[in-house]
Protein backbone atom coordinates (compact mmCIF):
# COMPACT_ATOMS: atom_id res chain seq x y z
CA UNK A 1 0.00 0.00 0.00
CA UNK A 2 2.45 2.22 -0.79
CA UNK A 3 1.68 5.24 -2.75
CA UNK A 4 3.63 7.96 -4.78
CA UNK A 5 3.00 11.02 -3.59
CA UNK A 6 5.32 13.63 -5.37
CA UNK A 7 7.01 13.94 -7.94
CA UNK A 8 10.06 16.27 -8.38
CA UNK A 9 12.71 17.54 -11.78
CA UNK A 10 15.30 19.89 -10.48
CA UNK A 11 18.97 20.39 -12.29
CA UNK A 12 22.19 19.35 -10.84
CA UNK A 13 25.30 21.60 -11.76
CA UNK A 14 28.20 20.63 -9.74
CA UNK A 15 28.94 24.42 -9.27
CA UNK A 16 25.72 25.51 -7.99
CA UNK A 17 26.76 24.16 -3.85
CA UNK A 18 29.76 26.31 -3.87
CA UNK A 19 28.22 29.42 -5.57
CA UNK A 20 24.62 29.35 -4.15
CA UNK A 21 24.32 29.01 -0.18
CA UNK A 22 20.78 27.12 -0.06
CA UNK A 23 18.91 29.78 1.84
CA UNK A 24 20.70 32.75 -0.39
CA UNK A 25 18.28 35.19 -2.25
CA UNK A 26 19.70 34.21 -6.05
CA UNK A 27 17.26 32.79 -8.59
CA UNK A 28 18.72 29.34 -8.18
CA UNK A 29 18.45 28.39 -4.26
CA UNK A 30 15.32 30.50 -4.24
CA UNK A 31 14.09 27.99 -6.87
CA UNK A 32 15.34 25.14 -5.45
CA UNK A 33 13.39 25.81 -2.29
CA UNK A 34 9.75 26.68 -4.36
CA UNK A 35 10.39 22.48 -5.32
CA UNK A 36 11.28 21.65 -1.84
CA UNK A 37 8.22 23.20 -0.18
CA UNK A 38 6.59 20.76 -2.46
CA UNK A 39 8.50 17.78 -1.41
CA UNK A 40 8.14 18.65 2.46
CA UNK A 41 4.51 18.99 2.26
CA UNK A 42 4.13 15.84 0.56
CA UNK A 43 5.85 14.00 3.75
CA UNK A 44 7.70 11.19 1.58
CA UNK A 45 9.13 8.15 3.33
CA UNK A 46 11.41 7.31 0.70
CA UNK A 47 13.28 9.42 -2.31
CA UNK A 48 13.75 7.41 -5.47
CA UNK A 49 16.38 9.33 -7.33
CA UNK A 50 16.70 9.32 -11.23
CA UNK A 51 20.12 10.35 -12.51
CA UNK A 52 23.05 9.39 -14.49
CA UNK A 53 26.40 8.54 -13.26
CA UNK A 54 29.11 10.85 -14.60
CA UNK A 55 31.92 7.98 -14.50
CA UNK A 56 32.16 8.12 -10.94
CA UNK A 57 30.17 5.01 -9.72
CA UNK A 58 30.74 2.89 -12.98
CA UNK A 59 33.44 3.77 -15.64
CA UNK A 60 33.44 2.68 -19.51
CA UNK A 61 34.91 -0.97 -18.11
CA UNK A 62 31.39 -1.79 -16.85
CA UNK A 63 28.55 1.06 -17.38
CA UNK A 64 25.35 -0.03 -17.14
CA UNK A 65 22.47 1.31 -18.51
CA UNK A 66 20.38 0.97 -16.00
CA UNK A 67 21.20 0.26 -12.64
CA UNK A 68 19.61 0.75 -8.72
CA UNK A 69 21.50 0.83 -5.52
CA UNK A 70 21.02 -2.45 -3.25
CA UNK A 71 22.27 -1.70 0.28
CA UNK A 72 21.79 -0.45 3.96
CA UNK A 73 23.70 3.09 3.59
CA UNK A 74 25.90 5.18 0.65
CA UNK A 75 27.69 8.58 0.59
CA UNK A 76 29.06 11.35 -1.82
CA UNK A 77 29.19 13.13 -3.18
CA UNK A 78 32.03 10.95 -4.61
CA UNK A 79 33.41 13.20 -7.18
CA UNK A 80 35.42 16.07 -5.38
CA UNK A 81 32.50 18.34 -5.78
CA UNK A 82 32.78 21.70 -3.79
CA UNK A 83 30.05 20.80 -1.34
CA UNK A 84 29.12 19.04 2.13
CA UNK A 85 29.67 15.02 2.75
CA UNK A 86 26.57 13.19 2.89
CA UNK A 87 26.24 9.80 4.52
CA UNK A 88 22.83 8.43 3.93
CA UNK A 89 20.28 5.50 4.46
CA UNK A 90 19.14 3.68 1.41
CA UNK A 91 15.28 2.31 1.54
CA UNK A 92 16.43 -1.23 0.71
CA UNK A 93 12.65 -2.61 1.07
CA UNK A 94 11.57 -0.43 -1.85
CA UNK A 95 14.62 -0.74 -3.45
CA UNK A 96 14.51 -4.60 -3.41
CA UNK A 97 10.91 -4.55 -4.43
CA UNK A 98 11.46 -2.00 -7.29
CA UNK A 99 14.48 -4.60 -8.14
CA UNK A 100 12.33 -7.96 -8.34
CA UNK A 101 9.17 -5.74 -10.43
CA UNK A 102 11.98 -4.58 -12.84
CA UNK A 103 13.00 -8.32 -13.68
CA UNK A 104 9.75 -10.19 -13.60
CA UNK A 105 8.34 -7.13 -16.04
CA UNK A 106 11.64 -7.42 -18.49
CA UNK A 107 13.54 -4.43 -16.81
CA UNK A 108 17.01 -6.12 -16.76
CA UNK A 109 18.13 -3.83 -14.01
CA UNK A 110 22.72 -3.82 -12.76
CA UNK A 111 22.35 -4.06 -9.09
CA UNK A 112 25.72 -2.40 -6.87
CA UNK A 113 25.55 -3.15 -3.55
CA UNK A 114 28.81 -0.82 -2.62
CA UNK A 115 29.06 2.35 -3.77
CA UNK A 116 29.37 6.14 -3.69
CA UNK A 117 27.28 8.39 -5.54
CA UNK A 118 27.95 12.12 -7.63
CA UNK A 119 26.84 15.50 -8.02
CA UNK A 120 23.78 14.28 -10.20
CA UNK A 121 22.52 12.30 -7.16
CA UNK A 122 23.91 14.95 -4.02
CA UNK A 123 23.18 18.19 -5.20
CA UNK A 124 19.69 17.90 -6.39
CA UNK A 125 19.25 16.24 -2.28
CA UNK A 126 21.27 19.01 -0.90
CA UNK A 127 18.59 21.54 -1.84
CA UNK A 128 15.61 19.43 -1.72
CA UNK A 129 15.98 17.86 1.64
CA UNK A 130 17.35 18.58 5.41
CA UNK A 131 20.71 16.88 5.33
CA UNK A 132 19.24 13.81 3.39
CA UNK A 133 17.74 12.37 6.35
CA UNK A 134 14.97 10.71 3.94
CA UNK A 135 16.09 7.53 2.72
CA UNK A 136 17.00 7.18 -0.77
CA UNK A 137 16.61 4.30 -3.59
CA UNK A 138 19.26 5.28 -6.02
CA UNK A 139 18.47 4.52 -9.85
CA UNK A 140 21.25 5.36 -12.89
CA UNK A 141 20.23 5.94 -16.28
CA UNK A 142 23.17 6.11 -18.89
CA UNK A 143 22.31 9.17 -20.18
CA UNK A 144 26.14 9.96 -20.86
CA UNK A 145 27.62 7.60 -22.94
CA UNK A 146 26.16 6.62 -26.51
CA UNK A 147 24.26 4.62 -26.85
CA UNK A 148 22.26 5.49 -24.48
CA UNK A 149 18.88 3.59 -23.72
CA UNK A 150 15.59 4.95 -26.09
CA UNK A 151 12.80 7.52 -24.75
CA UNK A 152 10.44 4.75 -25.67
CA UNK A 153 12.73 2.55 -22.75
CA UNK A 154 12.73 5.19 -20.51
CA UNK A 155 9.11 5.88 -20.03
CA UNK A 156 8.21 2.37 -19.80
CA UNK A 157 10.52 2.25 -17.51
CA UNK A 158 8.90 4.71 -15.24
CA UNK A 159 5.29 3.12 -15.72
CA UNK A 160 6.79 0.09 -14.92
CA UNK A 161 8.52 2.17 -11.75
CA UNK A 162 5.46 3.42 -10.02
CA UNK A 163 3.72 -0.57 -10.60
CA UNK A 164 6.44 -0.88 -8.36
CA UNK A 165 5.43 1.21 -5.58
CA UNK A 166 1.89 0.71 -5.95
CA UNK A 167 1.99 -2.94 -5.65
CA UNK A 168 4.95 -2.68 -2.51
CA UNK A 169 2.71 -3.85 0.61
CA UNK A 170 4.02 -2.39 2.90
CA UNK A 171 2.95 1.78 3.77
CA UNK A 172 5.07 3.94 2.47
CA UNK A 173 4.36 7.67 1.00
CA UNK A 174 7.28 7.56 -1.78
CA UNK A 175 8.55 10.54 -3.73
CA UNK A 176 10.65 10.75 -6.85
CA UNK A 177 13.14 13.23 -8.11
CA UNK A 178 14.98 13.71 -11.63
CA UNK A 179 17.54 15.39 -12.49
CA UNK A 180 19.20 16.46 -15.22
CA UNK A 181 20.06 19.31 -18.28
CA UNK A 182 17.98 19.49 -21.37
CA UNK A 183 20.61 21.63 -23.21
CA UNK A 184 24.38 21.25 -22.52
CA UNK A 185 27.86 20.52 -24.26
CA UNK A 186 30.65 19.93 -21.64
CA UNK A 187 34.52 19.56 -23.62
CA UNK A 188 32.95 19.12 -26.96
CA UNK A 189 33.23 21.36 -30.38
CA UNK A 190 29.73 23.10 -29.16
CA UNK A 191 30.96 24.97 -26.79
CA UNK A 192 31.63 28.29 -25.74
CA UNK A 193 35.08 30.02 -26.78
CA UNK A 194 37.41 30.19 -23.89
CA UNK A 195 34.68 27.96 -21.78
CA UNK A 196 34.55 24.30 -20.74
CA UNK A 197 30.72 24.44 -21.96
CA UNK A 198 27.47 26.04 -23.51
CA UNK A 199 23.65 25.74 -24.04
CA UNK A 200 23.28 24.95 -27.44
CA UNK A 201 19.69 24.74 -27.89
CA UNK A 202 18.13 27.18 -25.65
CA UNK A 203 14.60 26.96 -27.77
CA UNK A 204 14.80 22.59 -27.46
CA UNK A 205 14.89 23.05 -23.52
CA UNK A 206 12.10 25.99 -24.02
CA UNK A 207 9.57 23.54 -26.07
CA UNK A 208 10.40 20.86 -23.34
CA UNK A 209 9.49 23.54 -20.56
CA UNK A 210 6.04 24.04 -22.41
CA UNK A 211 5.35 20.44 -23.40
CA UNK A 212 6.16 19.65 -19.67
CA UNK A 213 3.58 22.56 -18.39
CA UNK A 214 0.82 21.52 -20.71
CA UNK A 215 1.13 17.35 -19.81
CA UNK A 216 2.55 16.68 -23.24
CA UNK A 217 4.75 13.84 -21.95
CA UNK A 218 3.74 11.12 -24.92
CA UNK A 219 4.91 14.03 -27.27
CA UNK A 220 8.41 14.56 -25.70
CA UNK A 221 8.75 10.56 -25.57
CA UNK A 222 8.38 10.89 -29.37
CA UNK A 223 10.36 13.78 -29.91
CA UNK A 224 13.60 12.98 -27.66
CA UNK A 225 15.55 10.89 -30.59
CA UNK A 226 19.03 10.45 -29.94
CA UNK A 227 19.71 13.02 -32.86
CA UNK A 228 17.29 15.47 -31.42
CA UNK A 229 18.87 15.14 -27.87
CA UNK A 230 22.86 15.16 -29.14
CA UNK A 231 22.24 18.41 -31.27
CA UNK A 232 21.17 20.20 -27.59
CA UNK A 233 24.45 19.13 -26.92
CA UNK A 234 26.33 15.82 -25.84
CA UNK A 235 24.90 16.13 -22.07
CA UNK A 236 21.52 16.92 -23.41
CA UNK A 237 20.16 13.21 -23.03
CA UNK A 238 19.24 13.99 -19.56
CA UNK A 239 16.17 14.79 -20.10
CA UNK A 240 15.78 10.79 -20.30
CA UNK A 241 15.96 10.70 -16.24
CA UNK A 242 13.20 13.49 -16.40
CA UNK A 243 11.21 10.72 -19.27
CA UNK A 244 11.41 8.24 -16.36
CA UNK A 245 9.92 10.02 -13.67
CA UNK A 246 7.41 11.32 -16.76
CA UNK A 247 6.30 7.79 -17.15
CA UNK A 248 5.83 7.35 -13.17
CA UNK A 249 3.50 10.79 -13.20
CA UNK A 250 1.04 9.41 -15.87
CA UNK A 251 -0.65 12.06 -17.34
CA UNK A 252 -0.94 15.25 -14.81
CA UNK A 253 0.43 18.51 -15.40
CA UNK A 254 2.69 19.61 -12.76
CA UNK A 255 1.41 21.81 -9.70
CA UNK A 256 4.88 23.72 -9.57
CA UNK A 257 6.80 24.73 -12.45
CA UNK A 258 9.30 27.14 -12.43
CA UNK A 259 9.79 30.18 -15.62
CA UNK A 260 11.89 29.09 -18.33
CA UNK A 261 15.43 29.75 -16.98
CA UNK A 262 16.42 31.79 -20.34
CA UNK A 263 20.43 30.80 -19.22
CA UNK A 264 20.97 27.53 -18.52
CA UNK A 265 17.75 26.43 -19.67
CA UNK A 266 16.78 24.61 -16.99
CA UNK A 267 13.83 23.20 -15.23
CA UNK A 268 12.38 22.85 -11.81
CA UNK A 269 8.89 21.28 -11.73
CA UNK A 270 6.38 19.94 -9.01
CA UNK A 271 3.69 17.36 -8.60
CA UNK A 272 1.75 16.24 -5.71
CA UNK A 273 -0.57 13.54 -5.14
CA UNK A 274 -1.62 14.47 -1.58
CA UNK B 1 41.17 3.16 -32.97
CA UNK B 2 39.48 2.67 -29.64
CA UNK B 3 39.89 5.32 -27.58
CA UNK B 4 39.45 3.05 -24.00
CA UNK B 5 43.31 4.19 -22.69
CA UNK B 6 42.67 7.52 -23.32
CA UNK B 7 39.23 7.45 -21.75
CA UNK B 8 41.00 5.62 -18.89
CA UNK B 9 43.46 8.19 -18.51
CA UNK B 10 41.38 11.08 -18.12
CA UNK B 11 39.49 9.47 -15.78
CA UNK B 12 42.54 8.56 -13.48
CA UNK B 13 43.70 11.72 -13.36
CA UNK B 14 40.55 12.70 -12.28
CA UNK B 15 40.11 10.29 -9.42
CA UNK B 16 43.66 9.87 -8.55
CA UNK B 17 45.35 12.80 -7.51
CA UNK B 18 49.22 11.47 -7.08
CA UNK B 19 48.66 10.33 -10.68
CA UNK B 20 47.21 13.87 -11.87
CA UNK B 21 50.63 15.59 -10.08
CA UNK B 22 52.86 12.84 -11.89
CA UNK B 23 51.42 13.94 -14.94
CA UNK B 24 51.34 17.42 -14.30
CA UNK B 25 55.24 17.36 -13.73
CA UNK B 26 56.53 15.34 -16.67
CA UNK B 27 53.40 14.09 -18.67
CA UNK B 28 56.06 11.82 -21.04
CA UNK B 29 57.27 10.05 -18.20
CA UNK B 30 54.08 9.70 -16.64
CA UNK B 31 52.02 8.07 -19.51
CA UNK B 32 55.15 6.22 -20.37
CA UNK B 33 54.02 2.96 -18.97
CA UNK B 34 50.92 3.52 -20.82
CA UNK B 35 49.36 0.40 -23.61
CA UNK B 36 48.79 3.64 -25.86
CA UNK B 37 49.38 3.67 -29.81
CA UNK B 38 52.38 6.13 -30.78
CA UNK B 39 49.94 7.58 -32.38
CA UNK B 40 47.38 8.55 -29.24
CA UNK B 41 50.53 9.02 -27.00
CA UNK B 42 51.65 11.73 -29.23
CA UNK B 43 48.35 13.30 -29.92
CA UNK B 44 47.96 13.33 -25.80
CA UNK B 45 51.51 14.86 -25.56
CA UNK B 46 50.41 17.90 -27.70
CA UNK B 47 47.12 18.53 -26.31
CA UNK B 48 45.75 17.97 -29.60
CA UNK B 49 41.73 17.39 -28.48
CA UNK B 50 40.40 17.36 -31.63
CA UNK B 51 42.27 14.22 -33.22
CA UNK B 52 41.51 12.63 -29.42
CA UNK B 53 37.36 13.81 -29.50
CA UNK B 54 37.38 12.59 -33.05
CA UNK B 55 38.66 9.03 -32.17
CA UNK B 56 36.50 8.49 -29.37
CA UNK B 57 37.48 10.32 -26.00
CA UNK B 58 34.36 10.80 -24.07
CA UNK B 59 34.12 14.86 -23.84
CA UNK B 60 33.49 14.98 -20.54
CA UNK B 61 36.71 13.26 -19.43
CA UNK B 62 38.99 15.25 -21.85
CA UNK B 63 37.90 17.88 -20.56
CA UNK B 64 38.83 17.16 -17.09
CA UNK B 65 42.73 18.24 -18.11
CA UNK B 66 41.99 21.61 -18.41
CA UNK B 67 41.44 21.46 -14.55
CA UNK B 68 45.16 21.57 -14.12
CA UNK B 69 46.43 22.95 -17.30
CA UNK B 70 47.29 18.97 -18.36
CA UNK B 71 48.73 18.50 -21.69
CA UNK B 72 49.77 22.39 -21.76
CA UNK B 73 45.19 22.72 -21.96
CA UNK B 74 44.08 25.70 -20.81
CA UNK B 75 40.30 25.96 -21.07
CA UNK B 76 41.25 28.88 -24.06
CA UNK B 77 43.52 26.82 -25.62
CA UNK B 78 40.96 23.55 -25.21
CA UNK B 79 37.96 25.52 -26.51
CA UNK B 80 39.64 27.01 -29.81
CA UNK B 81 41.31 23.76 -30.64
CA UNK B 82 37.92 21.57 -29.93
CA UNK B 83 36.18 23.71 -32.59
CA UNK B 84 35.01 21.96 -35.87
CA UNK B 85 35.78 18.70 -34.39
CA UNK B 86 33.64 15.89 -36.17
CA UNK B 87 31.19 13.53 -34.08
CA UNK B 88 33.15 9.65 -33.69
CA UNK B 89 31.58 7.15 -36.12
Amino acid sequence: MAELVAAVGVPHSPHYPSQYPKDGPQDTPRTYREVKAHLDAAKADAIVVIANDHFNTFFMNNFPTFAIGLTEASFGPNDQTRMPHYDFAVQSSLASHLLKTAMNEGFDFSVTQEFGVDHAMLVPLHYLTDDVKTPVVPIWVNTFSAPLPTARRCHALGKMLRGGIDSLPQKMRVAVLATGSFSLEIGGPKIDPGKRNSVPDIAWSKHLHRRIGNGEFDEIVAEATPERMWKAGNIGGELLNWIVMLGMVGKDKPRYLADHDEKDGHAYAAWRWD
Amino acid sequence: MSAYQINKLCHRVYHDIPFREAVKADPAKAIADWPLTAEERKALLEGDVKKLYEWGTHPFLLAHTTRWGLFGLTPALYAERIQGAKDPA
